[in-house]
């Protein structure tokens, strides 16, 4: 019997780890990579100064090394994987060592439990899971200390230095010892106490806010849990301790870990955060067609996935072919609001868009925000972008300046080296020189946030740049902004571009609907080359409207065409 | 601890296979530039790094000679031995030759000329990323020229994320610095007493870009509706412009805002204005009301200026013009007198009142004895320069260049001697010049002080937080 709980004990522990990893490789791996394109590890000491200008020097040191590892979908599940099972196994040990071997290795999968959900968080660092195994660690380290007072000068002395290498997990290292060495209560009690005030003051030396003093490496404002989800950990740490403690049964800490385990990740996990995550990812790799595959199975129509399939047809060229075949958000699905509290999210998101349809200026400034916009100003993408933005506009002593940064990281050196080469040869990869194709060559103003000034600007600046011109007019369409639509046609499309590509069929269904009569009919079709066929397309819609009785599947033969969509429009609103 | 150490090893691998190895290296692998330059005699070791190399020499040449060697691409000058040297070499010209990986031929030679003047102790900037849309993190430093030291004077993540800037002194123990958001209000010292006032009144706005009187009684300042507009061509990216902008005088002593009908209106719009140092006179930059941005191409902004009575506080009532820029394709911003009165910098750019933006901009100095006008052609460099500020003793100044990547600006330094001429500039030295390749931030409005400011980011945390503004009335 005592061998099979053994036994069976090991099997849950490997089975919880094991749930652990499959649950940040398969099920989160995208919020877990995208860690790594919010933040920098440049090897260089000018940067690496940096850290000694806040707490944590140590965890955020090695934290930062190993997050840039994370682009790499098996090490961002692998590296919180084996961090989260030191973590365990201190605390383990360190229960082991107050109190006992039963129970210990249950016990300690609470903590883990939560700390697993955390992670979970876009701008939870690892670094802060160091922090939280360093402090395991040195309150296991110094529980083993048996002279008392040697141990107490200890705990006093340790809790600053502590405080400067791993920052706010101090605390978990406070309260272990406060809680495990129990018997010293009327020593360690002061100590703790006043180690936690000396905490905050030196969070205010450090110039952080109260609550950033206790939880640094975390930096409030960004994607994170609720703050009170933070008291969380050190609640299972006082319920790990107490089980121990009081001798709770090993099967209901088991029980209470794996349902921890369960409800922490149950509730950290946010489908539409991986969607986006996971959509934002292949943009910044290229890989378009993951992109659009996404996109088209939008199941919960958010937001930036409506957007995506947009622009990945766009990029192919079938913007104008594929807009009404799909359901839309009038124009919030082509152009993201760059106001203040935008996330870096859709901060990427916008700058793929602006370099699409030429935008450059809109596209430097996007980049520059995503650094502002992050939680140490540094981000491996947006540095990148704004590699590749100068790249596109020729300003080659700006590029030089992200790639010397970019040279001197472990994974972007590959590609900033190269790009260096192609700059000094002259060879930039194709796709920036159709950006760069489309760039304004002319100079107008225009308002940010206002893509109706920003698009005529960019398109009067270069009036051959249809990818800018087809997202004005789309716009206006979808926003059923039918006078505008026309007088922006008129402007870039009637005997310009009209001559040189095919007018997209969307365009002559907005048209068409200018038509009162007869006369006024035959005058559209000559003024804008609208072929017959397409007339009498039009007539065939107008008939089947006509007989619909309010069902609009009457009129499903015609879905895909504008006309439809603006007669879907009036029948929602109604 | 074998696995330890196997670790350590393993990351220290891949921490140098970071480095570049087949790098050449030439005399402009150098950086920063500090060829040929007047330097200050009591300013901070002028640390370079030699990009490629693995050990930099360097010998001074002046009364004695001087040897310097590090391992690596920069060298690091001790400071004890650098100030030594500065202090034996006071007005003497110094032969500076680097040497690389231990060769006998140098690979750059170059000058150094030690200026008995010295440059004020202390230079306070903003560090910003150069997108002003949304302020997530602004800090103002105060840096001391004499070593590396710095430390923060204003941090918006202990103020809400707030605004700040201008941090403006008159070098005589009265300074200036505007905090926007909720708990806003401009954070005045005076000789140490640190209040919070409120500027705005019912008949002025909001003051932004000022100035101090010598004395530090009065501070005058731009009231504007200041917006944003983004150029479709790429080379200068953004505008910001005043929609409309008028001057007022703030009385320190009295708690009062007064304007007058030669500084405010429709017809003109007023920016940008300084005292001359006996305070009687205010010298503004002034330009007629066009529509904008539609018209902002044709706002060019003359250099004028306007009697002022420190008796009374008083505001003339006819605008002088300084310098005119009528039928040129100048506009001026940024005016600054010397000390002593003998000069005015401005920043000349083609139009508009934003010069940070335009490339083209660059300084010019203005003997107000004589009228001349120098361009600068020593100490101006590609790309905008902007942002001066004067030493104490009327020698130094220190603006914001840009002239090294054309995105973030950098403090540079340039000597002015008494007879108005300008030398190259030099950028601020740091402990590691590489910093300058590093950071995302942009060295804002540098300011020179030879005094210390009397508060830090904590004070103003708690200025921002918990202090009332005191509020100015309007005088009128």
């Amino acid at each position: 019997m005592k061998k099979f709980l053994k036994y069976s004990g090991i099997v849950y522990l490997i089975l919880f780890f094991a749930v652990i990893f499959l649950f940040y490789f398969l099920i989160v791996p995208y919020q877990m990579g995208f860690k790594e394109q919010t933040g920098i590890f440049i090897s260089m000491p000018s940067y690496l100064a940096l850290y000694l200008q806040k707490p944590a020097i140590l965890s955020e040191f090695s934290g930062d090394f190993l997050t840039q590892l994370f682009s790499i979908r098996v090490c961002s599940a692998l590296i919180p994987l084996l961090l989260l099972l030191l973590v365990w196994l201190g605390i383990s040990l360190l229960i082991k060592r107050v109190i006992g071997k039963d129970r210990a290795f249950f016990c300690a999968l609470l903590p883990v439990a939560v700390e697993t959900a955390y992670l979970v968080y876009l701008n939870y660092p690892i670094s802060s899971t160091i922090s939280l195994l360093v402090a395991v660690w040195a309150a296991y380290l110094l529980i083993g200390v048996k002279d008392k007072k040697i141990r107490i000068i200890l705990f006093a002395i340790s809790i600053p230095i502590l405080y400067v290498l791993i920052g706010g997990h101090t605390l978990m290292f406070v309260i272990s010892i406060a809680v495990l060495d129990y018997k010293s209560w009327r020593f360690n009690l002061p100590v703790a106490v006043a180690g936690v005030v000396a905490m905050l003051l030196m969070g205010h030396f450090y110039n952080l806010t109260l609550l950033d003093s206790i939880l640094y490496p975390v930096i409030t404002g960004y994607v994170l849990p609720p703050n009170v989800m933070f008291l969380l950990l050190p609640a299972a740490f006082l319920i790990a301790f107490l089980a121990a403690i009081f001798r709770l049964y090993g099967w209901i800490m088991a029980v209470m870990s794996a349902a921890g385990l369960g409800l922490a990740t149950h509730f950290a996990f946010n489908e539409k955060v991986e969607y986006v995550a996971e959509i934002s990812t292949h943009a910044y790799n290229d890989r378009w067609y993951d992109v659009k595959k996404l996109s088209l199975d939008n199941k919960t129509n958010n937001r930036l996935g409506v957007f995506y399939r947009n622009l990945s047809f766009a990029r192919e060229g079938k913007l104008t072919q594929e807009l009404f075949k799909y359901p839309q958000m009038a124009s919030d699905g082509l152009f993201v609001d760059l106001q203040p509290g935008v996330t870096y999210l859709e901060v990427f998101s916008y700058l793929d868009l602006l370099l699409e349809v030429g935008d450059v200026s809109q596209a430097t400034d996007c980049a520059l925000l995503c650094q502002t916009v992050m939680p140490k100003s540094y981000s491996s993408r947006g540095i990148k972008n704004l590699a590749e933005i100068a790249m596109i506009v020729g300003d080659k002593d700006v590029a030089y300046k992200y790639l010397d940064m970019l040279e001197n990281t472990l994974l972007h050196k590959k590609w900033a080296v190269e790009m260096r080469k192609s700059i000094l040869t002259d060879s930039l990869p194709q796709e920036y020189e159709v950006y760069r194709s489309r760039m304004p060559y002319a100079d107008y103003f225009y308002q940010q946030n206002n893509w109706t000034e920003s698009l005529s600007a960019v398109a009067d600046a270069n009036p051959y740049n249809v990818a800018a011109i087809d997202y004005l007019l789309c716009a206006c369409l979808l926003n059923k902004n039918y006078k505008t639509f026309v007088s922006y046609y008129d402007r870039y499309y009637l005997n310009r571009l009209d001559r040189i590509i095919q007018v997209p069929e969307i365009y002559m269904q907005a048209l068409l609907l200018q038509a009162d009569d007869d006369e006024s009919l035959n005058m559209l079709m000559q003024k804008y080359g609208i072929p017959e066929v397409m007339v009498d397309y039009y007539f065939a819609f107008v008939d089947a409207q006509a007989e619909m009785q309010g069902d609009i599947r009457n009129l499903a033969a015609f879905s895909g065409t504008y006309w439809y969509y603006m007669v879907l429009a009036r029948f929602n609103a109604q | 601890m074998k696995k330890i150490y196997v670790i350590l090893a393993t990351a220290l691998v891949l921490l140098a296979g970071c480095k570049n190895s087949d790098v050449t290296v030439t005399s402009e692998s150098i950086f920063p530039d500090y060829s040929d330059i007047v330097i200050p005699c009591n300013i901070a070791p002028l640390n370079f790094m030699v990009k490629g190399a693995d050990k930099v020499t360097v010998h001074v040449k002046g009364v004695a000679d001087y040897s310097f060697s590090d391992r690596g691409e920069t060298v690091t000058f001790p400071i004890k031995k650098w100030k030594s040297m500065l202090d034996a070499e006071q007005g003497n010209s110094l032969n500076v030759s680097v040497f690389i990986n231990g060769e006998d031929t140098p690979l750059k030679e170059f000058e150094w000329h030690v200026s008995a003047h010295s440059i004020d102790k202390y230079l306070s900037y903003r560090l910003i990323e150069p997108a002003y849309e949304v302020w997530s993190r602004i800090e103002i430093e105060e840096r001391n020229m004499e070593n590396f030291s710095t430390r923060s004077i204003g941090d918006n993540r202990i103020a809400d994320r707030s605004c700040m800037n201008c941090h403006t002194t008159n070098k005589q123990g009265t300074s200036f610095m505007h905090l926007r958001g909720e708990h806003g209000g401009t954070i005045l010292n005076r000789d140490g007493v640190i209040t919070k006032l409120n500027t705005k009144t019912e008949f002025t706005g909001n003051t932004v870009y000022g100035d101090i009187s010598t004395d530090g009684r009065y501070g005058v300042f731009t009231t504007a509706d200041i917006k944003f507009a983004i150029h479709s061509h790429y080379t200068q990216r953004m505008e910001v412009y005043d929609s409309s902008s008028d001057l007022v005088v703030v009385d320190f002593d009295n708690l009062t805002v007064t304007d007058a009908p030669s500084v405010k209106g429709v017809e003109y719009q007023e920016t940008f204005p300084c005292f001359t140092p006996d305070g009687k006179t205010i010298i503004f930059c002034r330009a007629k009301h066009l529509p904008q941005p539609d018209s902002i191409r044709n706002m060019k902004y003359d250099i004028v200026a306007v009697q002022f009575d420190p008796e009374t506080g008083k505001i003339g009532d006819k605008v002088y013009t300084v310098f005119s820029t009528e039928g040129k394709d100048l506009s001026f911003s940024h005016l600054k007198c010397s000390p002593d009165g003998r000069y005015l910098m401005a920043t000349a750019a083609s139009y508009g009142t934003f010069p940070v933006w335009h490339q083209e901009s660059e300084l010019w100095l203005i003997d107000l004895k004589t009228g001349t006008v120098d361009v600068m052609k020593d100490t101006n460099a590609r790309y905008a320069d902007t942002y001066h500020s004067w030493s104490s003793n009327s020698r130094w100044v220190v603006f914001a260049s840009k002239r090294d990547d054309k995105v973030y600006g950098r403090p540079y330094i340039a000597y002015i001697d008494e007879n108005g001429n300008a030398s190259k500039a030099f950028l601020l030295p740091q402990k590691d010049p590489a910093l300058y390749a590093t950071t995302l931030k942009s060295f804002n409005l540098p300011e020179l002080s030879s005094m210390k400011e009397d508060y830090n980011a904590r004070d103003v945390s708690v200025l921002y937080r918990k202090i009332q503004p005191q509020q100015v009335t309007y005088k009128p």
